[in-house]
């Protein structure tokens, strides 16, 4: 039933959440000069395991699953931190499912599918800042802008990017797309700068698909980075919890100590909630194949992101002094949840967006 | 209709259950409105009498407590029948029975630890709405820390002699019975030391005081009881048994009480919505106003996370799992956002919020005035938040007790 697991989700869900405990590996980003910004072998061990391909359509040799599914995923990746682009490749796959367009889909889907290609796609619309600019060539076969700040393109070899007049392109990198890695807060999602210079692009779907894709992408997406917070905060959680059951002050846990009690409660409400409006969004985008589910999402973000910042700050505040270490692994979650939290409309912006819808029209 | 409901929250029902709602939604057409009519025309202590008879009605046909087993009146129902009873009540807004905190508190008791005498006794009166019950646990000195209560039990040949006060108890101006937990060992640990009694209301020595909320409503009593004696025969599951017994309730009806609280919180934001849309000379729309905008996102956010974690607890429940943290987390965030939308709803009528009922003008006639002063209790009554902070940080984090609070 509705926000109900069946066993087969249950089951992804662990698979996944094996995986990557075993072979995520967040740390390099930090402690390693010249990591590479995608870990290829833990890539390639979620293509093993059907990641990429989930919600690709049976048709084009994926699972024909869906948004629960990848929320699912995506919740665990969060959780882990895993340095693989994996919001940014299936997002781009549903902006190929949604152009309509059967014989690219056929040429591309499979290939996404199986991860032998990854993609990257660029979000544009309300709410997102910095604004890409990219223009057309006449005859459509070349893109030329700049995107300010993308996560998920470093590696990619195809970009789905919009124009500034709301058309959508498939980008081949290459000669004529500089993608260059820019400092950020969250080291194992990097950010880039893409430059496009007369790139070779082919038109996706027509003006007929262009609002379609440009807005349940970004739904996708934002309900992606949604789920993504709440593994950030419940990895969080758990770890806290952990400590306050070892950490021993004045003779006791410091767990025993309502001010720490009461502060874990608070945090658990907070990771539930989190939980529980993210799968409000995954339910309603995958009530139908082509609704942007825009409150749902809106809510999603609002409260996942949110209880992720503050979920992990809680979390270095109760760890105390080795809480704001480099070596403690908790700010690899402080830093995603804050990225999260601004990178696709802040969580007051989506709140004015559910207000909209309830107090306007 | 309730299958749309039921289909809206994303359940699919087998034929038996389809046929389960079928029979319910009947037996509703043909015995509410009737009721329906004597309640809505009634008040003071003829309503108390219409409200008694429709629980009587329900009984009849084994509805006033479905979670009972079948031998007791019930009907054993699993949680999607509780589920279905309550959205079938709720369409054709019918009450379910009067007498719930006997049917939901004692009843469980007297089922799992009764003797067959309490049982025959007391649960078919108890179903039938023809004795009241309520709960004489908390004391003017044990409240979160209910172990420590005072009131005291003295064994004299086969009756049990208690004197004591008993204090927040609901309903007990109404009720013909009180279970209440009395102290029969004062030497044992303090857990140990307790006994849970039937006393009858109008035994010498009971005298309930109702207490005067700073709403105006006098929903509690003090009950003093001097010297009350009561058969030995009254206690149940044994002499000093009384902490363990007490912590007996239906699980499967626990999954679904959500959804009341669900309902109330929806129409009033639906109603908070509506006023912050409205144009006043003067004031302007509250719709507006940038940051009663960001509130009322937030309530209305907050709403529906009552919901979804309501939904998520129940998909557990119903595929057999055990339920999960949502379950304890919701008394705690959902007594928050009822206060939360109580605040806001009378933020929202500005000054003319603090017009109370019968006021020229009072948003809706002070219904919001009266709503704010009683949510303050929401976060009180049943266990303060800093009681489930307490619960949810040891009994689902696995935090350690409060060094203290053993004995």
């Amino acid at each position: 039933m509705e926000y109900g697991l069946s066993p087969e989700q249950r089951a992804l869900d662990e698979a996944v959440d094996h995986l990557l405990d075993a072979h995520a590996r967040p740390r390099a980003a930090y402690d390693e000069a010249d990591t590479p910004a995608v870990d290829d072998a833990l890539w390639s061990r979620l293509c093993d395991l059907g990641v990429p391909g989930l919600a690709i359509p049976e048709e084009h040799d994926g699972a024909g699953a869906g948004p629960v599914e990848l929320v699912l995923v995506s919740e665990r990746l969060g959780h882990a931190v895993a340095p693989v682009p994996v919001l940014g490749h299936v997002v781009a796959a549903e902006a190929i499912r949604l152009a309509g367009d059967d014989a690219l889909s056929k040429e591309l889907l499979p290939d996404l599918a199986s991860g032998a290609r990854r993609a990257g796609f660029v979000p544009a619309g309300p709410g997102v800042d910095p604004v890409p600019v990219a223009t057309a060539s006449a005859d459509q076969t070349t893109l030329s802008g700049r995107v300010p700040l993308v996560l998920d393109a470093l590696g990619a070899e195809l970009l789905v990017v919009p124009t500034t007049d709301g058309a959508w392109y498939l980008v081949q990198t290459g000669d004529r797309v500089t993608v260059t890695p820019q400092p950020s807060l969250d080291r194992t999602r990097p950010a880039a700068v893409v430059v496009l210079e007369d790139a070779p692009a082919r038109r996706l779907g027509g003006r007929d698909t262009d609002d379609l894709i440009g807005r349940r992408c970004l739904a996708l997406l934002r309900a992606l980075e949604a789920s993504e917070a709440v593994g950030v905060a419940a990895w969080a959680l758990d770890r806290t919890r952990a400590y306050a059951v070892d950490r021993e002050q004045f003779g006791l846990p410091i767990g025993t100590f309502q001010a720490v009690k009461h502060r874990l409660a608070d945090m658990l409400v907070a990771v539930e909630n989190a939980r529980s409006a993210s799968y409000g969004a995954a339910w309603a985008l995958a009530a139908s194949p082509d609704t942007d589910a825009a409150v749902e999402v809106a809510m999603a973000q609002a409260v996942a992101t949110d209880a992720a910042v503050r979920v992990t700050a809680d979390a270095v505040q109760l760890h105390g002094g080795i809480g704001v270490t480099w070596e403690n692994d908790l700010h690899l979650r402080l830093r995603r949840a804050k990225t999260l939290q601004l990178l696709h409309g802040s969580p007051s912006w989506h709140r004015s967006r559910v207000a909209a819808a309830l107090l306007d029209n | 209709m309730q299958s749309a409901a039921v289909e809206s929250l994303g359940l699919r029902l087998d034929t038996a259950d389809q046929h389960w709602a079928d029979q319910l939604n009947r037996w509703l057409d043909e015995h509410w409105p009737a009721h329906g009519e004597a309640i809505k025309s009634a008040a003071g202590a003829e309503r108390e009498r219409a409200l008694r008879a429709w629980q009587h009605e329900l009984a009849g046909a084994r509805y006033a407590s479905i979670g009972w087993p079948e031998q007791h009146g019930g009907r054993a129902a699993t949680t999607t029948q509780q589920l279905l009873y309550y959205l079938a009540l709720g369409a054709h807004r019918a009450p379910p029975a009067t007498g719930r905190i006997g049917l939901n508190l004692c009843g469980p008791t007297l089922i799992s630890h009764g003797t067959a005498e309490q049982q025959e006794r007391f649960l078919g009166p108890m179903l039938r709405g023809e004795h009241l019950w309520c709960q004489g646990f908390s004391e003017p000195g044990a409240g979160s820390d209910l172990a420590s209560l005072r009131t005291r039990g003295v064994v004299d040949g086969d009756v049990l002699v208690i004197t004591g006060q008993k204090i927040w108890t609901s309903g007990a101006n109404r009720a013909d019975w009180m279970f209440a937990l009395v102290r029969t060992d004062p030497t044992a640990p303090k857990r140990d030391g307790i006994s849970f009694v039937l006393v009858p209301m109008d035994a010498d020595g009971v005298e309930a005081r109702p207490i005067k909320q700073i709403s105006g409503d006098s929903d509690f009593s003090e009950v003093f009881l001097d010297e009350v004696r009561v058969p030995l025969a009254n206690v149940v599951g044994g002499l000093n048994n009384g902490w363990s017994v007490t912590r007996t309730t239906l699980a499967n009806e626990r999954a679904v009480l959500f959804l009341g609280q669900q309902v109330a919180l929806t129409s009033t934001m639906r109603k908070i919505v509506r006023q912050a849309r409205e144009d006043l000379p003067g004031r302007g729309r509250a719709a507006d106003d940038h940051a009663l905008r960001d509130r009322i996102a937030e309530a209305w956010i907050e709403t529906e996370l009552v919901r979804i974690n309501g939904m998520r607890n129940l998909a557990k429940v119903l595929d057999g799992q055990n339920p999960g943290p949502e379950g304890s987390m919701s008394k705690l965030f959902g007594q928050h956002v009822e206060q939360q939308v109580h605040e806001l709803a009378l933020d929202l009528g500005g000054g003319s919020s603090v017009l109370e009922r019968g006021a020229e003008n009072a948003p809706y006639d002070g219904k919001w005035a009266l709503g704010w002063l009683r949510t303050r209790a929401s976060t009180i009554g049943g266990g303060t938040s800093e009681i489930q902070r307490n619960i949810l940080a040891e009994r689902v984090l696995g935090m350690p007790r409060d060094p203290w609070a053993d004995a």
